[in-house]
């Protein structure tokens, strides 16, 4: 009973530092939400829409403006340059003006009908794969169709009926369905990664400040006796506000995505916020480790920034873990936000069981351990500093 | 103060730093090795798919071989049922699912046009991208060969059947990274805002470093030398530092991962020189700004991400809302990003990238203004502290 008296004392103790400071007030509330806006305003668009391709229209034939009109209309490309040439068109290229150039050969329209089987040739800019990636796939679609269309006609001359047209064209169709992102949308694809990807990041360098300046200012003898000597209920004290508003944060997190906004939550919301919680304190956990490393401020931030930084390049959203090397792999199980997304990914897209994500709970819990060994690692080094 | 002695009353304070060099020399050290390495098999291979074949003709066991030959794709699991593969997928087992349907070679060879279903798991896009569009590929391709074979069946010759079974179609040509390489993708552009930010975090540590110790009333080389002494040192101090990284990553870095530079090393170090100045002073502008030591890493780590996504190289720039693009204009990473890109993965000729480099020299004149007036309000303020003691 009297360590629970204790562990309340410190996280008052806790709460009054908190709001005796204007910077660990900011770092808890309006500086991450801040930085949550701004990420997701950048793909607010969610579906990259005209994108800008040049045209050379060598042909100048009914049917040459037929297909340049074909891929303007569709709402993935616009064409944003005509040129006379490729030499004139290759500048604005580099430039990243437009991303790819679409070449309509000379005698387009007669070769198509004398059955020679001409070619459109796009020049696309892959250097930026995923843009690269959806002007291809975009082009590729309208000229095959465009082609099925002339084809249809053609063979429609000789069939005469549709039905029997239509397998003369393409014999096989292929249907394609996405799984879990039925609008292949990037925001929710990339935003549900980065929002918890920044959020790792406040919860630890907020905790490191928390202890950062409780060690910078000399404060760690008031701090202990808060807690009434008791080091336990003083470290748990100190990290439970943090761990009360991170989770908060979280919560806020997840409202954002999958109930503000229409994307689907197909799982258990009870079993996402253990997963949530679980992970605040494993975050928790490891800023407080950090920290232990040479009890000094600067130093664990940027260990800190080591850990958290580009942690969002490991977790195989952007690359899939299934092809990353074994160093990159290892990493990506040392990341909790690792575990903490594939279990976001297993509960809002797959609407798996609990059952199916035990596996990323037990890892989460493992991370835990570290803290009866930090307890002594705190033990040893306050005796130090007091 | 002599120019001389401020300048190595500037190295002695960087030196005796010993966070500030952890950043600037370890940090960028770790990180050239660090941040790639989930790239570093560049492509995605071989993601397992279940196919769910109805049909178990000879045709569509072609199918299912060739899917396997496929790079992109390995048949992992033949499932007797679609439901059997959705929970192979759900179960993480399989990324994809082929469903082949019963009567396939039948239908084909009737004109019936049978449909085969692929889907994949669309939660990660390059994993979705891979299996959709080569399972697509390979099916088409199976129309496209039969197609080719019934007109050869009505004696049409070899290579004017090849040719007619289409209308049209498309040459696709991948420019700049045509394997479509992630490294090359992603650690251009990465480095250079990795060259940033940790100068950024130098800088910031140190001017941070000089306001507290103004506050506590120590005495130093700021109070007593003019400002733009300062100025010079500092940004020739850590500029050189730079300038000897750029050269590590763009040479060393670039060729330890396989990322080709097609740029002369006279344009892009000409290229270089603005963006050094620009970070350079905007560091030094920031530290003034700084309350403390610690400010620095915090402020600097929450930028990162969101320059990355607005330097254009993963979304398009066309799709950020403008204030947004305006924003990101106010940061030496955003025309260097796209400068360096064009140069040296794009062969950009130097005329075709005036525009970056314009910016980057308007950005280092006002950042460089803004230094040299903090710096001169800090010098003020070291001598009030000192007057009052």
């Amino acid at each position: 009973m009297g360590w629970f008296l204790r562990l309340a004392d410190a996280a008052a103790y806790e709460s009054g530092r908190i709001r005796r400071s204007a910077y660990l007030i900011g770092l808890l509330t309006w500086i991450p939400l801040l930085c949550y806006a701004l990420v997701a305003a950048v793909f607010y668009a969610g579906v990259p829409r005209e994108l800008p391709v040049g045209l050379v229209d060598l042909d100048r034939s009914a049917l040459s403006h037929r297909v340049a009109f074909q891929l303007d209309a569709g709402s993935t490309l616009k064409i944003a340059g005509r040129y006379d040439s490729v030499a004139a068109a290759a500048s604005d290229l580099r430039r990243s003006r437009i991303y790819a150039i679409v070449v309509i050969p000379a005698h387009f329209e007669t070769d198509v009908y004398a059955a020679k089987k001409p070619s459109v040739t796009a020049m696309v800019n892959t250097q930026y794969i995923l843009i690269g990636k959806i002007v291809s796939a975009a082009l590729s679609e309208t000229v095959g169709h465009s082609s099925a269309e002339v084809e249809v006609v053609r063979t429609l001359a000789a069939a005469a009926r549709l039905e029997a047209a239509l397998p003369a064209v393409s014999p096989v169709a292929v249907q394609m369905t996405p799984f879990f992102n039925e609008y292949n949308n990037y925001f929710i694809f990339l935003v549900s990664a980065l929002l918890p990807a920044l959020w790792q990041v406040f919860v630890v360098i907020t905790l490191i400040a928390a202890f950062g300046r409780e060690w910078k200012e000399g404060t760690v003898p008031q701090w202990l006796a808060a807690a009434g000597g008791s080091l336990s209920a003083a470290l748990l004290g100190k990290t439970l506000p943090y761990t009360g508003a991170f989770f908060v944060q979280g919560v806020l997190i997840l409202l954002f995505l999958y109930v503000a906004l229409p994307w689907p939550f197909a799982g258990s919301w009870t079993v996402m916020l253990a997963a949530l919680l679980l992970t605040t304190l494993v975050y928790v956990s490891i800023a407080m480790a950090l920290f232990a490393w040479k009890f000094e401020y600067a130093t664990a931030l940027s260990l800190a920034a080591v850990y958290t930084a580009p942690a969002f390049a490991y977790l195989g959203i952007t690359f899939p873990e299934y092809n990353m090397g074994s160093f990159a792999s290892m990493w990506h199980g040392f990341l909790p936000l690792s575990h903490y997304m594939k279990v976001q990914i297993s509960m809002a897209n797959y609407g798996a069981s609990p059952s199916e994500v035990a596996g990323e709970f037990g890892a989460l819990a493992l991370f835990l351990l570290i803290l009866p060994p930090l307890w002594w690692r705190y033990r040893s080094g306050i005796g130090k500093t007091a | 103060m002599k120019l001389k002695e401020v300048l190595a009353a500037e190295l002695r304070e960087l030196f005796r730093d010993r966070d500030i060099l952890l950043t600037i020399f370890g940090g960028v050290l770790l990180y050239v090795f660090f941040y790639p390495q989930p790239y570093l098999n560049q492509v995605v291979k071989e993601l397992p798919v279940a196919v769910v074949d109805y049909d178990r003709s000879p045709l569509s066991r072609q199918m299912v071989f060739r899917l396997d030959a496929t790079p992109q794709i390995a048949v992992a699991e033949t499932a007797m049922s679609e439901r059997e593969a959705k929970t192979a997928l759900t179960q993480g087992r399989v990324k994809g699912i082929v469903v082949i349907p019963a009567h396939f070679m039948r239908d084909l060879y009737a004109h019936r046009r049978p449909t085969v279903a692929v889907g994949a798991d669309a939660s990660y896009f390059l994993i979705y991208g891979g299996i959709v569009k080569s399972a697509a590929t390979l099916a088409l391709s199976e129309g496209a060969e039969f197609k080719v074979a019934s007109r050869l069946r009505s004696e049409i010759p070899y290579e004017a059947a090849k040719r007619q079974y289409t209308a049209y179609d498309l040459n696709l040509i991948n420019l700049f990274n045509p394997e479509n390489s992630y490294t090359v993708y992603v650690l251009p552009a990465v480095f250079v805002l990795i060259l940033q930010q940790t100068m950024l975090i130098g800088l910031g540590i140190l001017g941070g470093g000089i306001t507290e110790r103004i506050r506590r009333g120590v005495p130093g080389h700021w109070a007593q030398a003019p400002a733009w002494k300062v100025l010079l040192s500092r940004l020739a101090l850590f500029g050189a530092i730079f300038w000897v990284h750029l050269h590590f990553y763009f040479g060393f870095g670039f060729e330890l991962f396989g990322v080709p530079h097609l740029a002369d090393p006279a344009e892009l170090l000409t290229f270089a020189f603005p963006f050094v100045l620009a970070t350079g002073f905007l560091g030094i502008f920031l530290g003034t700004l700084f309350i403390g030591r610690e400010s620095a890493t915090p402020t600097v780590m929450f930028s990162s991400l969101p320059l990355v996504f607005l330097a254009g190289f993963v979304w398009p720039v066309e799709m950020v809302p403008t204030p947004l693009v305006w924003l990101s204009q106010l940061f030496p990473s955003t025309p260097a990003i796209q400068g360096f890109l064009a140069l040296n993965q794009m062969g950009a000729s130097f005329a075709e990238v005036m525009p970056q480099y314009g910016l980057l020299w308007a950005q280092a004149a006002v950042f460089g203004l803004l230094a040299w007036r903090g710096l001169a309000r800090q010098r003020e303020q070291a001598k009030g502290a000192a007057n009052i003691k």
